[in-house]
């Protein structure tokens, strides 16, 4: 994204979000965190990288993680279609992959359509949730892509897939 | 001489001698598209035959210096040809152009051929067209040996020589030394006579250089040559029939030969050699004296007796290291500028491709150059001539159009094709762009939708664009065409690119013409590394620190306790099984290799499935906590456009050896490599 496009997005008081499809659920993620959207190669495995990373991609010259974004949220894997796309993304002075289902679609969302997330979410998920937006009855679950990048960067394990919280628990009326 | 210095020295000589050929045929090629673009301006056009006959003359000597015949015959062919050219009555046609092209072509295989080992090519079509070109002035058949060619020759009083001396020269340091070397022999030989062949051999480890003369009457070698390791003795024959090569024309319809481009399909690689302006050389110098300046600082510190050495020394030493960590950064920085090359080389030799690809696909197109000098690590530049090659081929052929469809748009008949380099920072940007056709978003959807590379519903982006041009064996034609069909596909050029640590992006405006933007790195870390094969896992081991590899039955192992170890000079080598240290699926292999790194007192051997061979790579820093694990040192792409890892075998060994400590003393300290990241290795040999 450049910068023009990056004034004019605030300038209007709105922000836009590239949408991604994850384990049925939608998910946004501001477009100014994310570099490129590619097809997802075949990424390089790391001997004794955490589980959920599938390896190394190479992406504009540069050598960064792949991270199964499934994987990382407790979901079942998948193997990867036509549709599964890497959400290449830069925060944090770190460039990192993100593979999820698909992702084909942007939304501007206003900071005050971002609701907070109910009490009572606990666990991982509500952790990287900055909150939660409604289209009509489509939800979006809005990613707070710095906290997602700082539990990556912390060294626990994995997340159980319990504490993951299912999708249609959060589709539920709150 | 050593058997080493001798074999050094023809490696020397014969790297010179590619890259003198290499800029040889360059000069040919640009004079040639010369001629053709004023044909029929006589004048010009002799100046340039003459140009032309020179180069060949040079081409044609320097071949046979090395034994190297076949080329040798070619560029002799052409001499032959450029003569009868000169003087025939007639006017220079362009069509002449292509013939002379492709004698230039073959020759330029030829001495490619050698330089990788292979066959050399047929020389025999282009050989016959040449012969036919040249015998139009004259009657009959051809006569394509020395004989036919003497009768032309400007060495006048070659031409009736009767005697055939053999020269023999020995070349050696003292002799080098006064400056005296294999081309001052050959100088003073064409003084002499004709140089009839030339061909180096092998004697008692060193290399001598033998000759053969013809020398006319009433001259004779100078006896005070002696004294610069020439000798010589006259040849007992005085035929000179035997020395030469049998006719190698034939009868033939000249018209059938096949088009230049379409006898050998690969570009030759070019020589390894870099020409240095002298000074960057001694700016180097410089810096080697400023960093021996440092070294003795450094003793005159240390040599003060261990009493003596109080803060102030410490302090001295702190100096002198961050002086000499400055001076060897700017040391590599211009070693790296050594390094670099004008990136018009490359350019001048797509000349050529578009030339072809216009012919081929009834295109008129115009080539503008801008940025040449330019200059990019010469290794870039070698490695970017294929995809270059690939998009200015597609340009020509799917990108500008036909002249009567341009006309039909409003655009002029001829398109234009420009090619830009410029350097932006620490990054060279590279721009193949044509006023052609576009790219049709809505044609590409379509097949990417019919191939699958787009779900149902999906829109094809901009960004998207790219990937799916990639996507292999995508065509937005139907059918592979001649110029297009040939070569590396798009997916080849963004993984080659990739490969050179660079990215490429596309623009493109339907009926005005597509972009291609390539950036690249202005130098790269480059190493050599063996390639190995791990449990399935293509990876590269840096070649410095192979010790030995070693071919083992696996049957040999010897397992106890937690270890494996084979015997080895005597003693025992211990190994460590690099696949089930990364967790990889194990192969059952009755035959394994060992990388033998360490010390020589403390070795180890890394067991490895199979090897690839050693290859230059590019690496790429793997930063990222999630994968920076201490067993890799880097990545780097092997142009499949995969990424393979790069292992770093001293942090190995040390884990290996911390491994094999009790747990207690591992707490102590930490290897300078372990850092806090969710990926500590846990390194189990069970």
């Amino acid at each position: 994204m450049t910068d023009t496009q990056r004034k004019a997005t605030h300038a209007s008081g709105t922000d836009s979000y590239v949408l991604f499809e994850l384990a049925g659920a939608t998910y946004a993620l501001l477009s100014d965190d994310i570099q490129q959207l590619e097809m997802v190669g075949q990424p390089t495995p790391v001997p004794n990288a955490p589980s959920y990373v599938e390896g190394v991609v190479a992406v504009r010259g540069q050598v960064i993680p792949a991270v199964n974004l499934r994987a990382r949220f407790g979901f079942p894997a998948t193997p990867h279609d036509v549709r599964s796309r890497l959400l290449v993304i830069r925060a944090q002075g770190r460039t990192v992959g993100l593979i999820v289902d698909s992702a084909r679609e942007f939304a501007s969302i206003t900071p005050d359509e971002v609701l907070p997330l109910p009490e009572g979410l606990t666990g991982l998920s509500g952790r990287y949730l900055r909150g939660i937006a409604h289209r009509g009855d489509r939800l979006m679950l809005v990613v707070d892509i710095r906290e997602l990048l700082e539990i990556d960067a912390n060294p626990i394990d994995t997340a159980p897939s319990e504490t993951a919280m299912e999708p249609a628990l959060l589709g539920a009326p709150l | 001489m050593s058997d080493a210095a001798g074999g050094d020295f023809f490696e020397h000589f014969i790297e010179e001698f590619f890259a003198e050929c290499e800029e040889y045929l360059a000069a040919a090629r640009r004079v040639l598209l010369e001629l053709e673009a004023g044909a029929g301006q006589l004048a010009a056009g002799t100046a340039h035959l003459q140009e032309l006959f020179r180069t060949m003359h040079t081409l044609k000597g320097l071949c046979g210096m090395v034994g190297l015949s076949s080329a040798e015959h070619m560029a002799h062919a052409l001499e032959d040809t450029l003569r009868a050219l000169q003087d025939a009555a007639t006017p220079f046609v362009p069509a002449n152009v292509d013939v002379l092209l492709a004698g230039v072509d073959v020759l330029e295989h030829c001495i490619a051929a050698r330089r990788t080992g292979d066959a050399p090519p047929d020389t025999s079509a282009v050989l016959a067209r040449l012969a036919q070109l040249s015998a139009s002035p004259r009657e009959g058949g051809v006569e394509m040996h020395e004989g036919g060619a003497r009768a032309h020759d400007p060495h006048d009083q070659a031409r009736d020589f009767h005697v055939v001396y053999h020269f023999s020269f020995v070349p050696s340091r003292e002799l080098n030394e006064r400056g005296f070397g294999v081309e001052s022999v050959r100088a003073r030989l064409r003084e002499l006579g004709e140089l009839l062949d030339a061909r180096p051999r092998v004697v008692g480890g060193g290399i001598a250089f033998d000759f053969r003369v013809g020398v006319a009457a009433g001259l004779e070698p100078d006896a005070a040559w002696l004294a610069d390791g020439m000798t010589w003795e006259r040849a007992p024959e005085p035929s000179l029939d035997a020395l030469l090569p049998g006719p190698i024309a034939h009868e033939v319809d000249g018209a059938a030969g096949p088009p230049a481009s379409g006898i050998v399909p690969t570009a030759p690689t070019s020589a390894s050699v870099v020409r240095v302006d002298l000074a960057r050389l001694d700016a180097v110098m410089r810096l080697v004296g400023d960093l021996v300046i440092s070294r003795s600082r450094l003793e005159e510190t240390l040599s003060q007796p261990a009493s003596g050495r109080t803060a102030a020394a410490w302090d001295a030493l702190e100096d002198t290291n961050v002086l000499m960590e400055r001076q060897l950064r700017r040391l590599r920085d211009g070693i790296m500028r050594i390094r670099l090359v004008p990136v018009g080389e490359v350019f001048e030799r797509l000349r050529f491709a578009v030339r072809d690809a216009a012919r081929e696909s009834g295109r008129q197109v115009r080539l503008e150059l801008h940025g040449q000098s330019t200059e990019i690590d010469k290794l870039v530049v070698d490695r970017m001539l294929e995809p270059l090659l690939h998009l200015v081929r597609n340009a020509v052929s799917h990108g500008i159009e036909v002249p009567s469809e341009r006309i039909a748009r409003g655009k002029p008949a001829q398109g234009t094709l420009t090619l830009r380099a410029a350097a932006s920072g620490d990054r060279i940007v590279v721009q193949v762009e044509d006023d052609g056709a576009g790219i049709d978003l809505d044609l590409v959807e379509a097949r990417a939708h019919t191939h699958g590379l787009l779900g149902v519903e999906e829109r094809l982006t901009p960004d998207g664009l790219l990937d799916v041009l990639c996507a292999s064996g995508f065509s937005t034609r139907d059918g592979a065409d001649m110029t297009s069909g040939r070569g590396v596909g798009m997916d080849v050029v963004r993984s080659s690119v990739r490969a050179l640590a660079g990215e490429i992006s596309v623009h493109t405006a339907l009926g005005q013409g597509t972009r291609f933007v390539i950036e690249l790195p202005l130098t790269l870390m480059i190493v050599d590394a063996l390639l190995v094969e791990i449990g399935g896992q293509l990876m590269a081991v840096p070649q410095p620190v192979l010790r030995e590899i070693l071919q083992v039955d696996a049957s040999s192992i010897v397992q106890f306790e937690n270890n494996e170890v084979v015997s080895y000079r005597g003693g025992v080598l211990p190994l460590l099984n690099l696949a089930r240290l990364f967790g990889f699926p194990l192969t059952p292999l009755t035959q394994v290799f060992l990388l033998v790194v360490g010390t020589e007192t403390a070795p180890m051997g890394l067991l490895v499935d199979r090897l690839f061979g050693l290859r230059e790579i590019v690496v790429h820093p793997v930063v990222d906590p999630l994968v920076s694990v201490p067993a890799v040192s880097g990545a780097t792409e092997l142009g499949d456009g995969r990424v393979s890892l790069i292992l770093d075998s001293a942090a190995i060994l040390r884990l290996a050896r911390e491994q094999r400590r009790p747990a207690a003393q591992n707490t102590g300290r930490r290897p300078a490599t372990s850092r806090p990241s969710p990926a500590a290795v846990s390194f189990t040999t069970q």
